[in-house]
């Protein structure tokens, strides 16, 4: 007998529907899957069995035929266990087929038939539901991510036997319950908080500015000055996330299955600090099956690379096309995947190889040569640093701002203001697809940065003085627009150009001519 | 084994004796004893119960032999056995049974009847 059985996978973060379909006859027994499996789908059929057999239903052996359909498509991951078993239970007519056809399932299966979570199954949600596929059976541990999305009618049985009973119509389930999404699901939950990072008061600005505007970042000090605390700092002044932005970066950690199985939904910010020993393809995403990098992991969050010029200069420089266009398009030979990249860069680095130029301490100062120095930051290129929007020197502070009791702003209160300054900025492109300054085109510049004469003047001697590119001029008039947003002021003022122009010249190296 | 095929000792043949006498006790009907297909394999038993068709390879070890007896029954045993079953089925046109393979293994004696030992060409 024949059954077929609706389930859905990913190609990248959109679904495409696969039906599962199984044959069975008599003769001597084999279980074939055809249908381009992976290794993981082939394996199916030991969990399928034992599954079943502890499931105290009847496995008598058959010569069964599972075809996983398009056929052309290659299969991965194992959540087509369940669809799979409850299929070979259907064509050997152990459950009735009336009501297998409403439902698109997923799930691995246990071999004591306990239905396990799977990845990847809030795009998929996303993806059958715009196909207008409505019914869902899917493990209990993903119905927290389906909780979230409005207009399905999920079922999360415990095991296979559940299932089954609900299928056959012997037992009814409660559809998995909507919530509505709240960022203040986003407890605080950090053990960081500016207010314990004494002094910088120069760098807690620019750490403003960034993460209001989504401006890229690069802190340079000398050793032990503070630069990765400031940076663990950032969640804690991030805005709460909204729905949009949150679906969009849920989609790429279920899919990568870093999704926490209990809140079903990424309610903080990413950020991400990969080590410095990244590869390229950990990065930017790659591999046989096009999989997701860091970058993309960090969408509508914080990619963090401390000690940059430790880096890869290779991997860094494949940083420049995310970093300016949002996205990442991984091809291998086999498919070509297009994932978001739309994250914040804030790295770290020191000024010289000895970590001392240019420190205030008498007693440590630079070893290094004029060409150490110059070798070492030129580990960036050009067209790298001209990505970034704010330079910032992070100094070590004096011993009687260090002990010093009263305490700085706290995160909190930084939070409220990068807050509101996200607020204009969301009025402002609510008709324009994009969510922060950072993200404006040219056309989008001309529009929202308007310059008085002062100002247009100042612009023009920064351009001749510091030789800027046109790139670095749109950046200056990003971060003086997210300037002026963060003071609540409507148009640009010459002096929150100055600032913007003050913050992006000062780029290591600069120094040193 | 070598080449000699099949060698069969005195105990080996009563285990396969007792083997059938067993299924009989169970309710299985004896439909074939040692079918020796030449080049691709032997079964040493074919019941029947119903539309069922069981296979049943026995497997003899004297004591004082370490192992499980079912441990003998090795992946290219299993293959062997299932080519010869599809032979069989062919020749005596079993084609609209389901075919269960059991192991009856005899250890001190003592026989054991394991029931959908493996599954066909999938293995054990």
């Amino acid at each position: 007998m024949l059954a077929s059985i609706k389930s859905y996978a990913l190609d990248g973060l959109n679904g495409y529907p696969v039906d599962i379909e199984v044959d069975t006859q008599k003769g001597v027994a084999s279980f074939e899957i055809v249908g381009l499996p992976s290794a993981a789908v082939k394996e199916a059929r030991n969990r399928v069995r034992a599954a079943i057999k502890n499931s105290y239903f009847d496995f008598t052996p058959k010569r069964t035929t599972v075809n996983l359909a398009p056929a052309d498509m290659k299969k991965e991951g194992s959540a087509f266990d369940f669809p799979i078993a409850v299929g070979f239970l259907a064509s050997t007519e152990q459950i009735s087929t009336d009501r297998l056809k409403d439902y698109v399932m997923l799930g691995e299966l246990s071999l004591d038939g306990s239905l396990r979570r799977v990845s990847g199954v809030m795009p998929i949600l996303i993806a059958a539901l715009q196909k207008g596929y409505k019914k869902f059976i899917i493990p209990e541990g993903n119905a927290a991510e389906a909780s979230y999305i409005r207009g399905i009618e999920a079922y999360a049985p415990a095991n296979l036997a559940d299932a089954c009973a609900f299928l056959g119509g012997f037992k009814e389930l409660a559809p998995v319950k909507h919530r509505l999404y709240s960022s203040a699901a986003a407890k605080n939950k950090y053990d960081v908080d500016l207010k314990y990072v004494k002094g910088q008061s120069l760098a807690k600005r620019a750490l403003e500015i960034a993460v209001s505007g989504g401006h890229n970042l690069l802190m340079c000090g000398a050793a032990g000055a503070g630069k990765t605390l400031l940076a663990k700092c950032i969640p804690t002044i991030m805005p709460d996330m909204t729905f949009e932005e949150a679906i969009e970066t849920t989609k790429i950690h279920s899919v990568a299955g870093i999704l926490d199985p209990e809140e079903g939904m990424v309610t903080v910010r990413p950020f991400r600090s990969p080590h410095h020993t990244a590869s390229l393809m950990s990065l930017i995403g790659g591999g046989s099956k096009s999989v997701c990098g860091e970058v993309s992991l960090a969408h509508n969050g914080v990619l963090f690379l401390d000690e940059m010029p430790e880096y890869n200069k290779k991997t860094l420089e494949t940083l420049r096309q995310p970093i300016e266009d949002g996205v990442v398009t991984v091809t291998r030979v086999a498919r070509s995947i297009e994932y978001p990249a739309r994250f914040m860069l804030v790295a770290s680095m020191n000024p010289c190889p000895c970590g001392n130029y240019g420190s205030r301490d008498k007693n440590k100062q630079c070893t290094c040569t004029y060409l150490e120095r110059k070798r070492y930051v030129g580990k960036i290129s050009g067209p790298l640093l001209d990505r970034i929007d704010l330079y910032v020197a992070v100094d070590g502070v004096e011993y009687d701002e260090l002990r010093s009791s009263p305490e700085g702003e706290s995160s909190a209160d930084v939070k409220a203001r990068v807050e509101r300054a996200r607020a204009i900025q969301r009025a402002r492109f609510a008709s324009e697809n994009i969510h922060v300054n950072a993200e404006m085109n040219n056309r989008l510049i001309e529009k929202y940065c308007p310059l008085d004469a002062a100002s247009e003047k100042l612009l023009e001697q920064a351009f001749l003085r510091y030789s800027l590119s046109a790139r670095s001029v749109t950046r200056i008039l990003k971060v003086a627009r997210t300037v002026a947003d963060v003071d609540g002021r409507e148009s640009i003022t010459a002096n929150d150009l100055a600032e913007a122009i003050r913050f992006k010249t000062r780029e290591p190296g600069n120094e040193i001519d | 084994m070598g080449g000699g095929y099949p060698y069969s000792t005195a105990e080996g043949i009563l285990a396969e004796y007792r083997a059938g006498v067993l299924m009989q006790e169970k309710g299985y009907a004896v439909v074939a004893r040692n079918v020796n297909y030449p080049k691709v394999g032997e079964l040493d038993l074919v019941c029947l119960k119903g539309k069922l068709l069981v296979v049943v390879e026995v497997k003899y070890r004297s004591d004082g032999e370490a192992g499980d007896p079912i441990e003998a029954v090795t992946p290219s045993k299993i293959k062997k056995i299932c080519r010869a079953t599809e032979k069989f089925i062919a020749e005596n046109s079993f084609y609209d049974y389901d075919v269960r393979f059991d192991v009856i293994s005899f250890r001190d004696g003592v026989p054991e009847h394991i029931e959908d030992a493996f599954y066909g060409v999938w293995g054990v």
